[in-house]
């Protein structure tokens, strides 16, 4: 019962404090600019009168800001701006949770996604994409990574026709695909619009040197494409772009819930918002509740389809450079230590770096002690006992007065200097460079 | 041109020039503080720059990237103590003509050659970076996949004077890299079940663990050495046109070597020097004064230590390959940014490309001024206490190694690279070597397993297709050359410990 009254109570004064928004890429990336743009939407439309702080922890293909949200306090003040790849991390098992982990928020923006070649091949359709691929002495070498929604988008197209065969290489980022298109390293592979758009060379360029979209998997053909037809027309059933989600951790009280939705709905429709969607080329959609939940439903239904006879074809495709590595790594780490035990035998001459003044063999234990003060100071500052500042100030100090043993010091300006590393690290972090700090 | 005038613009705004200033101030002096490295500088500084504009960002690790090969050479010759390991050379002959009553005349060569050897690599890297970036986009992930292991048997072989141990650990830097998502399948490995490390390690605290806290926690072991200062008088450091002829074909010489050998990945400004310096003494009439004073080996050793600048920015931008360890951090920041080096970032920003450019030219410019100018304040700055001095820049590694990504778990990361970094110096193991692996063998894994995948597994290409072919035969030769050519290298090696009496400079950037 108690939890029940804590949790009306907090969403009758939400939100009193910071609000956090994770994102689970790096700063300056897509997922990044357009959160800080709904960000400042929510500020503009004076959504909340807390701050809005954007927190970027990348890496794991988003999953280790998801795994943050998902594990913190189901109370609203930390939410996660993702998109598709959260249902396709659990389907290439780089995780063990899914969407079902989290309270969806809303769909804000959809990117339309392209399937292109260059511009000098003879495919000049996604049919005839896909006749090509199903024939035997040819095969196309298709750009999508795996784990990533543009796979499974892949693994759709592959089915929609029968002997349809793509030899599907994930080739990282945008530019390497683009860059591996234009030299024929790869024939066709799925990009978003605003990545082809960019790509696009200029009027006159030779046809080896650019790109040209076959078709694009939206519903409907896209206005700044007009010519290019969608999947649907060419009578293959992929429909597929990639939407950006919002969610909070599961279990946070429906009205915290759904006052954010109305927040987030409200910045959609900033015209600054309107204005630098349509810059990013991102279709202004908008959906929450029920139709929110239709169409997760029906993303991941796609998406678990295709990937169930994905997991069979894939198992043992790649030799396991990782296990001939740590092999190769082990046997060279014998052989350094077998060097190592016969010593000098070699007569080599001992080939350290010039230090001419060096002088007996220093102080180990000081190093040593330096270090052990440092880890403290670190597992003081994730615990959480003192501010960071003063925890920072207390390393400065503890160091300094340390080192000054050995070195003559005068310890006044030492306390000068620890305050001012202290609290000035402590400001010029968070309020100048904005950096969250712990 | 649109992207060259916004470079212009932004190089040539106040806050633009500022940059550069701040920046190569920061060189300068973190360069001369012996124990300080710009390395250690430029992977502190890169976590401040996340919010920042991306063309500001890059303008600044550029000026102090100048800054700190350049700042080496002021203790390396007021104190005999190299201020970074790219100055170790100069100290050979710096540090006898300063005691010899000439130390203005011997910073005043430094100073010289370092612009000198800066701009003449900077010149390569204009010239060629464009070529180069046409060839390598018609590089597939085979030829790829053979540049790399070319790359990681080079620094293996020329590092130090135990393949073995190089080898050792430029693999174990891979080895390191291979924890987290595999790109060519989307699945996790090697993370025994702790889901931090689903990312594996990044290279930034890995970076600041082994080239921050090491140095720092080795600094602290030597703290009470102390060199001999010998003072600087009223002198000025700037040498007239008849000098800079006279030292001409030097200059030329070792700047060429420099800008060659930096652009040969993995292989950093020291080595560079090294070599420089050994065929300048091969070359001179006077090859007995080297190590006595000779003005030909400190103008050798800082153009060329400058000169690697240029060049290793050449694969860099063209190929998305680091020439030195410097340039792998440069490379994290610049994908930080967004962008991805290679033979795109022509087309997807050139205004990137430019800037980088730019900013290599004007704070190699802004180095020279501020060396002349203020070379006997710059040299107490280099004096600063160490008690000050470390306990701060702890302090910014571990907010540095947070900041990444808003979690603990890359301070520990930071803490235990640092740990692994001290055993293997314990042992003489370089640690460039591994930094390079780290960074490459994801590059050479990645392009192989796609590879295989776009040949449905077949290793033949390899072999087949030209350029790859190529790769790997000059990866066999070296390695055969090294391993078994051991006479000729002895030989070479044994004049360079001749030179530098004991034995080959330090591996560290």
């Amino acid at each position: 019962m108690r939890t029940r009254w804590v949790a009306s109570d907090q969403s009758q004064t939400y939100p009193n404090r910071d609000i956090e928004i994770v994102v689970p890429y790096a700063a300056g990336g897509g997922s990044d600019t357009f959160a800080r743009i709904i960000q400042q939407g929510l500020q503009e439309a004076e959504e909340f009168d807390q701050p809005l702080v954007i927190i970027n922890q990348p890496g794991g293909i988003g999953t280790i800001g998801s795994r943050e949200v998902k594990n913190s306090q189901p109370d609203g003040y930390k939410i996660l701006c993702h998109h598709n790849a959260i249902i396709t991390a659990k389907l290439a098992e780089t995780v063990n949770y899914g969407p079902e982990a989290f309270e969806p928020i809303a769909l804000t923006g959809e990117m339309s996604m392209v399937v292109l070649v260059r511009a000098d091949s003879q495919i000049e359709d996604l049919q005839g994409l896909l006749e090509e691929s199903a024939r035997s002495e040819s095969s196309i070498r298709f750009a999508a990574n795996k784990g990533a929604p543009s796979y499974y988008a892949a693994l759709q197209l592959e089915q929609s026709l029968q002997g349809a065969d793509f030899t599907i290489v994930s080739s990282g980022g945008g530019a390497d695909r683009y860059t591996k298109i234009i030299g024929g390293h790869l024939d066709a592979g799925i990009f978003s619009l605003s990545e082809y758009l960019d790509f696009l060379a200029p009027e006159g360029t030779p046809a080896n040197r650019d790109i040209r979209a076959i078709a694009v998997l939206s519903p409907q053909r896209h206005e700044s494409i007009p010519d290019v037809p969608t999947a649907v027309e060419a009578g293959i059933p992929v429909v597929l772009r990639n939407a950006n989600y919002w969610w909070a951790p599961k279990g946070t009280p429906s009205k915290i819930i759904e006052r954010i939705a109305v927040a987030l709905e409200n910045a959609m429709n900033e015209p600054t918002v309107v204005q630098e969607l349509r810059r990013l080329r991102l279709d202004p959609t908008f959906a929450v509740g029920v139709e929110l939940r239709d169409r997760l439903n029906a993303t991941v239904e796609n998406f678990e389809k295709v990937a169930v006879s994905q997991n069979v074809s894939q198992a043992g495709s790649l030799p396991r450079f990782d296990l001939y590595l740590g092999c190769f790594v082990l046997v060279l780490f014998a052989l350094v230590t077998w060097e190592q035990i016969r010593g000098g035998a070699a007569g080599k001459v001992d080939d350290s770096e010039i230090q001419p003044v060096r002088q007996g063999r220093g102080q180990p234990l000081l190093a040593l002690t330096a270090f052990g003060v440092v880890v403290f100071h670190v597992l003081a500052i994730q615990s959480g006992w003192l501010p960071l500042a003063i925890t920072l100030v207390s390393l400065v100090l503890l160091l300094g007065i340390l080192l000054s043993r050995h070195v003559a010091t005068r310890k006044l300006w030492l306390v000068e200097l620890s305050l001012l590393t202290g609290f000035g690290a402590q400001f010029v972090f968070s309020e100048i460079l904005k950096i969250s700090l712990p | 041109m649109n992207g060259l005038e916004e470079a212009l613009h932004v190089l040539l705004s106040p806050s633009g020039f500022g940059v550069i200033m701040v920046g190569t101030f920061l060189g300068i002096t973190v360069g001369a503080v012996p124990g300080l490295t710009g390395t250690m500088l430029i992977a502190l500084v890169l976590p401040l720059t996340y919010g920042a504009d991306p063309l500001l960002s890059m303008t600044l690790l550029i000026s102090i990237y100048v800054g700190a090969v350049s700042g080496g050479m002021i203790t390396a010759t007021l104190l005999r103590m190299p201020g970074t390991p790219a100055s170790i050379i100069t100290t050979l002959d710096g540090y006898p003509m300063a005691r010899s009553g000439e130390p203005e005349r011997a910073l005043g060569l430094g100073v010289m050659a370092s612009t000198v050897g800066g701009g003449i690599s900077w010149g390569f890297l204009v010239l060629l970076t464009g070529p180069i970036a046409v060839l390598s986009s018609h590089f597939g992930f085979f030829e790829y996949f053979s540049l790399v292991m070319m790359a990681l048997v080079l620094i293996a072989s020329v590092g130090g004077s135990s393949l073995r141990k190089a080898l050792f650990s430029g693999f174990l830097g891979v080895f390191f890299a291979m924890p987290g998502i595999n790109v060519a399948t989307g699945q996790t490995r090697w993370t025994f079940g702790f889901t931090e490390m689903n990312d594996g390690f990044q290279l930034l605290p890995v970076l600041i663990g082994l080239f921050a806290v090491n140095q720092i926690l080795a600094d602290i072991v030597r703290i009470e050495d102390k060199g001999e200062p010998v003072s600087i008088g009223e002198k000025s450091l700037w040498l007239g046109p008849k000098q800079w002829l006279a030292h001409g074909v030097n200059l030329l010489r070792s700047s060429v070597i420099g800008t060659w050998i930096g652009m040969l990945p993995g292989i950093g400004a020291n080595i560079g020097s090294v070599t420089a310096y050994t065929v300048a003494k091969g070359f001179s009439r006077q090859p007995d004064k080297f190590g006595h004073g000779s003005e030909e080996g400190i103008v050798a050793s800082e153009a060329a230590n400058n000169a690697t600048i240029g060049g290793s920015l050449i694969p860099l931008i063209a190929m998305g390959l680091p020439g030195s360890v410097v340039e792998a951090v440069l490379l994290g920041a610049l994908v930080i940014h967004g962008l991805q080096p290679g033979p795109r970032l022509f087309s997807e920003s050139p205004s990137m490309v430019y800037t980088i450019m730019g900013a290599m030219l004007l704070a190699n410019v802004v180095m020279a001024f501020m060396m002349i100018c203020s070379m006997r304040w710059l040299a107490k700055i280099a004096s600063v206490p160490k008690p000050f001095l470390l306990p701060v820049i702890l302090v910014f590694c571990v907010i540095g190694s947070y900041a990444l990504s808003n979690r603990f778990f890359d301070v520990w990361v930071m803490l235990a690279f640092a740990v692994l970094g001290m055993t293997l110096e314990q042992y003489k193991i370089p640690l460039a070597p591994f930094i390079i692996g780290f960074v490459l063998g994801p590059i050479a894994e990645k392009n192989l397993s796609l590879g295989l995948q776009a040949s449905e597994g077949s290793f033949l290409p390899l072999v087949t297709r030209p350029l790859s072919l190529i790769f790997l035969v000059l990866a066999m030769l070296i390695l055969l050359f090294s391993l078994f050519g051991s006479s000729v290298k002895d030989r070479w090696l044994n004049r360079a410990e001749l030179v530098t009496d004991s034995g080959k400079g330090g591996w560290k950037p």
